[in-house]
């Protein structure tokens, strides 16, 4: 494969720590370039398309789209970003734990993680939306939480693979001690399928960021996040799709960005080190 | 498989306890009306047995399951498993298709992409947009152009009226599958490439390829069987994630299956339909997750040692 | 690999197929007196009257109450010859409290399967829902019904307890058929559930759980054998508003029932189709609760809350002007109904002036506050309620307009009866359904909060009170009309709730529809489906 005999130079845990500034860059920084307050409410200008004034058209209060999208930036990216950082720590974690030691404690570990999964989700939110204060911690960790399983699944299955391998006996029979040949030679291994999980992480906790504010536990309104906009643009699908359309875009645009990065940082690491 | 008794047990006593500590209750869809007294409430609470403490419902109930009786439904009184049943056959066509168009799909453009880098941004576009596109979305623009536009399809339903022939209803099974198996064609597809990406630059396979093997074979003999494995553990995941039933993609098309039945059960909080929807999903999970460990060694000769 | 791509090839070229067998223009026929299709918003959880929690639409075409309430809300007989009344005889009121009422049956009306009606059906429905076996919705005013007696087939003579203002609705549920389900379990009579039997001008052909009810004239139908004009009728359940608009865009239905207002535009682009208004006799409005914000017992701050909300604006612009402004809890429909009464229009200057009077004083922040005390609340509303979502949204920054900081907080629409029955909340936006009859008794007297009633806004005013005693204890609709006048004065004067508008029905028909009426009670617009007609 030409795109892997070239492999960037950057360490990942440079990357990392780029994307990680960057994306808190662009958060803090995007509210500031809004034209409008994001919950000016102008009734006399409801789903009024593209223009000069509002750039991206308003939406069914009025509102400009443009600016509730800068605005709702912050808490999306936040829970997007901050419940795949949950899901890949649980989830690698169980996961790794799981395939590598297997016997009775991947036994206890995958019952536990079906027993979670057959939880349904739903009422579990619901039942947090009576305890807590809705928030963005709160949601993150909810998101989370709840979502993690599939990964750990995943993740297992790659090492369970992985462990047979050949270069992995090497290391062992070289007697390295255990958290380094997980650290340096299982995990760097499975990064491909540990990237795809945090890009699926990232999309649904964004996305499942708007159900929840449908059952009480997102947003409060008038705060705007991609998701509930999103949701919301359902109304006007055919009368206003521009409604939809921008906060669509950045969903979309994020989901991107984590691919691509999580795909660079998966080809960089490194693949069969000598021990 | 001796471990799947204990583990519904542990899940039914969580998960009522659960639904119970859900606010409201099935007698709250009485309040609403203004006819309805507080003797009424108090009656009904007694009629149904939800005047008694937790333990007490939960042994019932517990009880009643074990051999065979599934309670009634606080919605509209029937059988709980009359109303389980009758919502099988459609959820079983739905999900069926849409995991048989996903499957091939995902296989096929997976295989594709890995052997022609220059496809490789188009797709993984595609596979981005099917993760952040939410699926009621996909839904309903499919039937703004299938439907509304075009007129090529219809929106939505399972067959126009009863009888209606098998080209009814496959016409009217299109567009739910379609835009259920897109959702989980841009997940696979995504997994599937990550793990041939993998393989495909192991020192092993550089090797083959070296050693002259002809790409077709090394895609078939070599390179798919090691990268199987998470991707079968996400297909039968999902695909046990489907027996419940697919809520959004059910709602947005109108059909008649078992996702539909356990969101209206969830708003009326019929604990007797919500209890058996558990116990299903649990039952669907447990067996598909030991399935996907015997696949693992079946596709990997290695694990078997173990 | 071969395999692989032969596999490959084969399933597209089967996918090809089967989309090209089912792709072409779809068989769609437009409204017809052989077929009209309904998108109905969700389906029947069953199809007895007196147990079910949804509106009536589809029972109402099968079974038919010895009266019904008209379009503008007038009882008028059906099954019955006539309206029972104290000046026809057929209301007696005795001295000790007591009343009797004497339902006169039509002649040669007969079941569905061709049992003639009689009042041992009616007899035998009172028992039933006073008998311990079943578990209707509700037993409103039926437990107030000693006994029933039969002198003959066509007349049934019910003894009351006590006096029930309400005893020309009892029966607009109709009755169940005796001979069916005598020494049966109707609670759980799932034959009669879902197929059940009656008079109307209809009978249930089909039930496809999840997908349509299918129902199909009833042959010799007491009106007449030429109605009902419409051979078939189908309700097909579709929960998605979106997609009830895209079903009737791509015309695989005729009439959207229950459209909400801000979907209404959705349609304009629709040939052949009317959105029929029917005003309702619910109102949406903002209870508050005085119980847990004590600022709400000032008539003062209630009063300026109200003068501060530009319900013109929310009824134009966020309605699209389909349901007028409500300045009360008794809506135009009602017989009870005056307009000479208070109404407070929106003027943020007298609102603002109210408030500094009543001593709540504009802070730093923006924010009034009295005695160290901001003017702060929680407004709850149903999730996912689109439009109460939106109006909450305004009512926030008007009343933010006004130095009131209000949060808004979304609950599913189950929870949230909960939370109001026990009182758990600030301000709540939603609607109350009245009852054909008005019973604001129910709603606003001192001792009417839950469990006893629905005063959720814990208002206590004696005055009233007393008042609506004296109203609830009249039987004769005259004398009532006039204690509930003053009634509704003292309301409207003390602004116990804030009301926004009217909820007035939304249905788009085919403008082909003729015979259509509207309907603003429970029994739903069907109420007199056997006249409706397509003629284009």
């Amino acid at each position: 494969m030409t795109a892997i005999a070239a492999r960037p130079p950057a360490s990942p845990a440079r990357t990392a720590l780029l994307l990680a500034a960057g994306i808190a860059a662009v958060a803090l920084l995007l509210p500031v370039l809004a034209p409008h307050a994001p919950n000016a409410i102008d009734l006399a200008a409801r789903r009024v398309g593209p223009s000069a004034a509002h750039w991206f058209g308003t939406d069914d209060l009025g509102r400009d789209v443009l600016s509730r999208v800068l605005h709702g930036a912050r808490l999306s990216l936040f829970v997007g970003l901050a419940s795949a950082v949950v899901t890949l720590v649980l989830g690698v974690g169980v996961g790794v734990a799981s395939g590598w030691r297997g016997g009775w404690l991947d036994t206890l570990l995958m019952r536990a993680t079906d027993a979670l999964l057959s939880m349904p989700r739903l009422p579990l939110l619901m039942v947090a939306a009576a305890i807590l204060e809705p928030g963005a911690v709160a949601l993150a960790v909810l998101v989370g939480g709840t979502g993690w399983m599939e990964t750990a699944r995943v993740v297992r299955a790659d090492v369970l693979a992985l462990r047979e391998r050949a270069f992995i006996d090497a290391v062992r029979a070289s007697g390295a001690a255990e958290w380094r040949i997980l650290v340096r030679h299982l995990v760097p291994n499975a990064a491909p399928t540990i990237a795809v999980a945090a890009t699926l992480a990232v999309g649904r906790g964004i996305l499942l960021e708007s159900a929840l504010s449908f059952f009480g536990v997102g947003v409060r309104p008038p705060a705007p996040s991609w998701g509930n906009m999103l949701y919301q643009a359902q109304q006007s699908m055919t009368t206003a799709p521009w409604v939809a359309l921008t906060p669509g875009a950045c969903i979309f645009a994020t989901v991107f960005v984590i691919n691509a990065l999580g795909v660079r940082l998966a080809r960089s690491g490194p693949e069969v080190r000598p021990a | 498989m001796l471990q799947a008794i204990p583990l519904l047990l542990v899940v039914s006593i969580v998960g009522f306890t659960l639904l119970h500590l859900v606010p409201g209750g099935p007698l709250d869809v009485y309040l609403g009306s203004p006819n309805v007294r507080p003797e009424d409430i108090a009656r009904l609470r007694r009629a149904y047995g939800l005047d008694q403490s937790l333990p007490v419902q939960y042994g019932a109930w517990l009880v009643g399951f074990v051999r065979g009786d599934w309670g009634y439904s606080y919605t509209d009184g029937r059988p709980v498993l009359t109303r389980l049943l009758e919502r099988v056959p459609a959820t079983l066509e739905l999900m069926v298709s849409a995991l048989s168009i996903a499957l091939v799909v995902a296989m096929v453009v997976s295989l594709w992409r890995a052997t022609r880098p220059r496809g490789a941004g188009a797709v993984e576009a595609l596979s981005v947009a099917g993760i952040s596109l939410p699926v009621f979305w996909l839904g309903l623009v499919a039937q703004l152009v299938f439907a509304v536009a075009l007129r090529w399809l219809p929106s939505s339903g399972r067959v126009t009226y009863d009888g209606a022939g098998l080209a009814d209803r496959l016409r009217h099974l299109v567009l739910p599958a379609l835009v259920l198996a897109t959702v989980h064609v841009a997940a696979w597809t995504r997994y599937l490439g990550a793990s041939l990406d993998g393989v495909l630059s192991a020192p092993w396979m550089r090797a083959a390829r070296s050693r002259g093997v002809p790409r077709s074979l090394l895609m078939a003999r070599h390179a798919l069987r090691p990268a199987l494995l998470p991707f079968v553990t996400v297909v039968l995941l999902d695909a046990a994630l489907l027996v419940s039933g697919a809520v959004v993609t059910e709602s947005v098309f109108a059909w008649p299956g078992l996702g539909g039945l356990f969101a209206e059960a969830l708003a009326r909080r019929d604990y007797a339909l919500l209890m058996a929807f558990l116990m299903l999903t649990s039952t669907a999970i447990v067996s598909l997750n030991l399935m996907a460990d015997v696949a693992y060694r079946w596709i990997d000769p290695r694990l078997r040692a173990t | 690999m071969e395999r692989a791509a032969r596999l490959a090839r084969t399933v597209a070229c089967v996918m090809l197929a089967m989309l090209f067998i089912s792709c072409g223009e779809t068989a769609t026929s437009g409204p017809s007196n052989e077929l009209l299709i309904v998108g109905y918003d969700r389906e029947p959880d069953t199809m007895n009257r007196f147990s079910t929690h949804i509106l009536e639409d589809i029972q109402s075409c099968i079974i038919e109450g010895l009266t019904v309430t008209d379009e503008k809300m007038q009882v008028q007989p059906l099954l019955a010859r006539e309206v029972p009344t104290i000046a026809n005889g057929s209301v007696v009121l005795r001295p000790d409290g007591r009343m009797d009422v004497t339902w006169k049956l039509r002649e040669g009306v007969r079941w569905h399967d061709g049992t003639p009606f009689t009042s041992a059906d009616v007899k035998f429905t009172v028992d039933a829902i006073n008998g311990p076996a079943w578990n209707p919705e509700s037993t409103d005013g039926f437990d107030r019904i000693a006994s029933v007696d039969t002198p003959d087939p066509l007349t049934a003579v019910v003894h009351y307890k006590e006096r029930y203002a309400a005893y020309a609705l009892q029966f607009v549920r109709g009755a169940l058929p005796k001979h069916l389900l005598e020494g049966k379990d109707i609670e759980r009579a799932t034959e009669y559930n879902r197929k059940p039997l009656g008079t109307g001008p209809y009978q249930l052909k089909e039930w496809k759980t999840g997908e349509y009810v299918l129902l199909e004239r009833a042959p010799h139908y007491w009106r007449g054998d030429s109605l009902p004009k419409i051979k078939r009728i189908m309700f097909r359940f579709v929960p998605n508003t979106t997609t009830r608009v895209n079903q009737l865009l791509a015309g695989e239905v005729h009439v959207v029932a229950l459209l909400p207002w801000d979907r209404a535009r959705d349609l304009a682009q629709a040939k052949g189709t009317v959105i029929a208004k029917t005003t309702g006799n619910a109102y949406e409005h903002v209870t508050l609760n005085e119980k847990t914000v004590p600022a709400f017992r000032d008539v003062r701050v209630r009063r300026a809350l109200l003068m501060g909300i530009d319900r013109e604006a929310i009824t134009k612009q966020i309605l699209d002007g389909l349901a007028p402004v409500s300045h009360g809890p008794v809506q135009p429909v009602s017989w009870a109904y005056t307009d000479s009464i208070a109404t407070w229009p929106f003027d943020l200057v007298r609102a603002k002036a109210l408030l500094d009077s009543a001593g709540w004083v504009t802070g730093a922040d923006g924010i009034r506050a009295k005695d160290g005390v901001p003017l702060r609340f929680t407004l709850m509303t149903q999730a996912g309620f689109v439009v109460r979502e939106n109006v909450s949204q305004v009512l926030q920054r008007q009343w933010h307009d006004l130095g009131v900081d209000v949060k808004i907080q979304l609950v599913d629409g189950t929870a949230i009866s909960t939370k109001w029955f026990a009182g758990e909340f600030d301000a709540m936006l939603h609607w109350w359904q009245m009852p054909a009859d008005p019973d604001l008794l129910l709603f606003f007297a001192a001792d009417r909060t839950p469990p006893a009633g629905r005063n959720i806004n814990y208002f206590v005013d004696s005055t009233l009170t007393r008042m609506l005693v004296a109203a609830d204890r009249e039987v004769d609709q005259v004398k009532r009309r006039a204690l509930l006048i003053p009634v509704q004065q003292r309301i409207a004067d003390q602004v116990p709730e804030l009301w926004l508008y009217n909820v007035t029905r939304l249905d788009a028909v085919p403008a082909s529809l003729k015979g259509f009426k509207g309907n603003p009670t429970n029994t739903g617009i069907f109420w007199n489906v056997a006249d409706w007609e397509i003629r284009p």
